[in-house]
């Protein structure tokens, strides 16, 4: 049985990703409204000295000297004559100028950061390494480098190697820390690391946070996760109230703090918030935004916001509730190149891969990339046994099991672990002693009133069962659906639920029946 | 009215110097004209180069007394300057000094003048050219900068404008500083001092194009005139200053106006961002030399550590470590003693890579 869900309650906590995804994504932008006009300088003015001497006497040395300060300062019309100048003489000028002469025709400048971020090459373990062998060479030369160590650290993270990613954070906020992007990404890191408290202290003990809407956006986000209070969840509201910022800066701490206020019961105040974070919003207080929609508490989001804004997340979220499995599936590759270093889009992926659609094979792809990063986790390992169990790979699923058997688990894994045991037994065609071990499943989990756990339990025995066309089923599947269960309410588990209602209707048809104890006289399943 | 500036053709100056045609104008960063050029021969036949104060352009200003006041102390300042300038021989100095009468002097036609050295060529012209010059010169060339740059130090002198036009090659004698007009000299008063930036912006520092003016002399001045020798390095290795390079790498987000951004914030809340963008530069400079050598590895070193994006930890870290807060840390007599090393090497090379091309 697939063992584990997706998120119920989404934290507004920042993304970690390479600086040039950041860049792309707005998140380094100075964040204070201007109280002064924009600053324009005036090119002109700026060159004048040069464009004069290049006015004078159009030659490759007058136009290479225009050009470099052009470059820097900013084009004109005259640097663009030099350029083109330059261009046109290129048999005579140094390769370099040629190319900056390129660079000033073209109008853009090459991306920082050289980061293939395709779902492809991020499974590629080597191309990582190599990165990490890059990187290295690079801090050993310019060792005050901190946004260069921030990324070594990603880079070991997508390797699940929490130990030198941690060194790595540790130099990279020594360096740096006030910055922003260094910030945010050691949050994240130490909330994936459980270590919160860490990460909070970083955060309250610089001075940028008070003049930064994205510094209080996360420290108000891992407060939440921490179940402790926030210290600038007052200031913030009070700031976003006296609209000192950009919407666009301050989109993520309204998203932040309202999903905080709802939780404490603070309705209307949660709801103002939420709106105020889509006025402008970034990928990620979008997707906040379209979650708490989704849960029924904020406004929905306006459909010509979802065509601009490209957020992945946001979008499996809504695939979902339109059961578009295909396309959950894809945006869920999105979401990983996007943010590489969470699990959640390989956890999603292989979710709705191995619930909704029963395909083991594509789950396979999300959860061997899971299994890189953890690769001792039980979870990622109970997935595996279900995908090979599904695509019939007993053998590998009898492999997987073992090593899994061999794990000390809590007592909720162990239900969990003991439901995949009855699975396999299913596909391997011991029908009886794969439906004892889901009962045994559910049993466990009842004993612990772990609902999730008995519900998915229940849903996967009653699809096995399904399949073989048991009689008493449909009176079963009706019973079972109206139990009280969030997991009952999953568009996945619905998903689950059509497939079972179809095979019903079929063995309906052909008058199957089976020859074993009949479901209804277990006492673990609501029949009555 | 006429320009007297512009009537100094054909005029024979203290029975010395035969003023020949006019070369150009000079034009100040504020977009006016302040001096004009020609060139001159002098009766022993050595030639020269003579800049002319040209106040026509103040006369014509909104505040002329003010204008007229701003070009003269400039004026007095770049002399004195070159008069301290004098001994030193990696810089361009002033061959003589003069004003010129014309006509009637109640009509104020005075022209202050000075004469310079002639140089073959600039630095900018060489580099700018097809073939990368050889090694060996590059290295002279940052060799004999760091020494004039050095002397002008040791005078308190901060030079502000280093750059590929501004470091001029002689037949005779090799490279020398040239262009004393925006330099600055601690404990002296002059009015460019006020500026953010008296220099080429297109070379400026990091720090200054964020805004950031570090209260200390040292800080201020001589730590951007060693980041604008390292820049040099990086032009006379690849025909761009470090500064194009850096553009190129650093997210057009976190730029400040200077540098054709938007970015508002102080220089502390985005060096990080310029380390960064200062380390992928300097792997792209490396790529683009292109050649695998520890004298090019030793030079891509000293940029980094000249070009340091914090401008209080430029310079020799030795020199940091010993000097401390007492002295001057940004000290370049290191740097004489190894651009001289590298020389060597360079010409190892070169000679090495001539005999196997022939």
């Amino acid at each position: 049985m697939n063992g584990s869900t997706p998120y119920n309650n989404r934290k507004l906590l920042p993304r970690w990703r390479t600086l040039s995804q950041s860049a792309d994504h707005g998140e380094l932008q100075f964040s204070r409204k201007s109280t002064s006009q924009p600053v324009n300088f005036n090119t002109s003015i700026l060159l004048s000295e040069l464009v004069a001497r290049w006015q004078r006497e159009r030659n490759i040395e007058n136009a290479a000297e225009l050009i470099s300060s052009g470059i820097v300062v900013g084009v004109n019309s005259e640097v663009e004559n030099a350029a083109n100048f330059l261009i046109e003489s290129s048999n005579q000028v140094a390769p370099a100028i040629i190319r900056a002469s390129k660079l000033v025709l073209n109008g853009s400048v090459m991306s920082s950061i050289e980061d293939d971020a395709t779902f492809s090459n991020l499974g590629n373990i080597i191309s990582i390494y190599r990165n990490i062998s890059k990187l290295k060479i690079r801090v050993r030369t310019a060792p005050r480098d901190a946004i260069s160590w921030m990324e070594l650290a990603r880079l070991y993270t997508l390797l699940g190697q929490n130990e030198p990613s941690f060194k790595c954070i540790q130099i990279a906020v020594e360096l740096a820390p006030e910055n922003r992007f260094v910030l945010r990404a050691a949050a994240r890191f130490f909330e994936n690391s459980g270590d919160l408290d860490r990460g909070l202290y970083l955060l309250r003990k610089s001075n940028s946070i008070t003049r930064d809407p994205w510094l209080q956006a996360t420290e108000i986000s891992l407060s939440d996760v921490g179940g402790v209070s926030s210290k600038y969840l007052k200031y913030a509201i009070d700031q976003v109230t006296k609209d000192v910022w950009e919407p666009r800066h301050s989109a993520e701490l309204c998203g932040a703090a309202a999903t905080v206020l709802f939780a404490d019961g603070r309705y209307s105040k949660a709801r103002k918030l939420m709106k105020l974070s889509i006025r402008d919003p970034n990928e990620n207080s979008f997707t906040q935004a379209e979650w708490a929609s989704i849960k029924g508490w904020a406004p929905s989001i306006p459909e010509e916001l979802f065509e601009i804004e490209l957020a992945p997340e946001a979008l499996v979220l809504r695939e979902r509730q339109a059961f578009n499995w295909e396309h959950a599936i894809s945006a869920c590759i999105k979401w990983n190149e996007m943010e590489p270093t969470s699990l959640m889009p390989l956890v999603f992926g292989a979710f709705i891969s191995l619930v909704a659609l029963e395909n083991g094979d594509k789950a396979l792809t999300f959860l061997d990339r899971a299994a890189v990063r953890i690769p001792n986790d039980p979870m990622v390992i109970n997935n595996q046994v279900v995908a090979y169990a599904y695509i019939g790979d007993i053998e590998k699923a009898t492999k997987k099991l073992n090593q899994l058997n061999s794990m000390q688990l809590p007592k909720n894994r162990k239900a969990v672990q003991i439901a995949t045991n009855g699975l396999v037994e299913y596909r391997r065609g011991e029908f009886s002693k794969g439906r004892d071990l889901y009962i045994d499943a559910i049993k466990i989990a009842d004993e612990l009133n772990d609902k999730s756990i008995k519900f998915l339990a229940i849903w996967h025995l009653l699809r096995e069962e399904s399949k073989l066309g048991t009689p008493e089923l449909e009176e079963i599947v009706k019973n079972v659906d109206k139990s009280h269960g969030q997991i009952n309410r999953l568009p996945e588990i619905e998903a689950l639920k059509k497939k079972i209602d179809l095979d019903l209707s079929k063995s309906r048809k052909s008058c199957f029946s089976n020859e074993f104890t009949p479901l209804c006289k277990t006492n673990f399943l609501p029949y009555t | 009215m006429r320009n007297p500036a512009n009537c100094l053709s054909g005029l024979q100056l203290k029975d010395k110097w035969k003023v020949g045609d006019m070369v150009g104008n000079y034009v100040g960063n504020t977009g006016g004209k302040f001096s004009i050029c020609y060139e001159v021969s002098h009766q022993d036949g050595k030639s020269g180069f003579l800049k002319a104060l040209d106040f026509s352009g103040a006369l014509g200003a909104v505040d002329p007394t003010t204008e007229l006041h701003k070009l003269t102390e400039a004026f007095l300042y770049e002399k004195e300057l070159l008069e301290i300038c004098r001994p030193m021989s990696r810089i361009v100095t002033a061959l003589d000094f003069g004003t010129v009468e014309l006509g009637d002097p109640m009509k104020a036609e005075i022209v202050p003048y000075i004469i310079f050295e002639i140089a073959e060529k600039t630095v900018r012209s060489v580099i700018s050219a097809r073939m990368r010059p050889p090694f060996a010169w590059i290295m002279e060339c940052m060799h004999q900068a760091t020494v004039g740059m050095n002397q002008l130090h040791t005078k308190q002198i901060s030079h502000q404008d280093i750059k590929p036009s501004n470091a001029l090659i002689f037949s005779d004698q090799g490279l020398k500083i040239a262009d004393l007009g925006r330099s600055v000299r601690k404990g002296q008063y002059v009015l460019h001092e006020l500026e953010d930036w008296p220099g080429d912006w297109g070379y400026a520092p990091p720090e200054i194009a964020y805004g950031y003016l570090d209260p200390e002399f040292n800080v201020r001045r001589l730590s951007s005139d060693i980041y604008m020798l390292g820049s040099f390095a990086v032009s006379l290795l690849t025909g761009l200053q470090l500064t194009a390079w850096l553009i190129t790498v650093l997210p057009d987000e976190l730029r400040p106006p200077k540098w054709n951004g938007n970015y508002e914030g102080n220089y502390s809340e985005v060096i990080s961002h310029v380390e960064q963008a200062f380390a992928t530069a300097l792997e792209k400079i490396n790529d683009h030399i292109g050649v695998q050598e520890k004298f090019v590895e030793d030079m891509i070193d000293c940029v980094r550590e000249l070009c340091q994006p914090n401008p209080g930890k430029r310079g020799h870290p030795r020199t940091h470590a010993i000097v401390g807060d007492a002295g001057n840390p940004f000290n370049l007599e290191r740097y004489i003693s190894r651009f001289n090393y590298l020389v060597l090497h360079a010409r190892i090379y070169d000679h090495r890579i001539h005999r196997t091309s022939i």
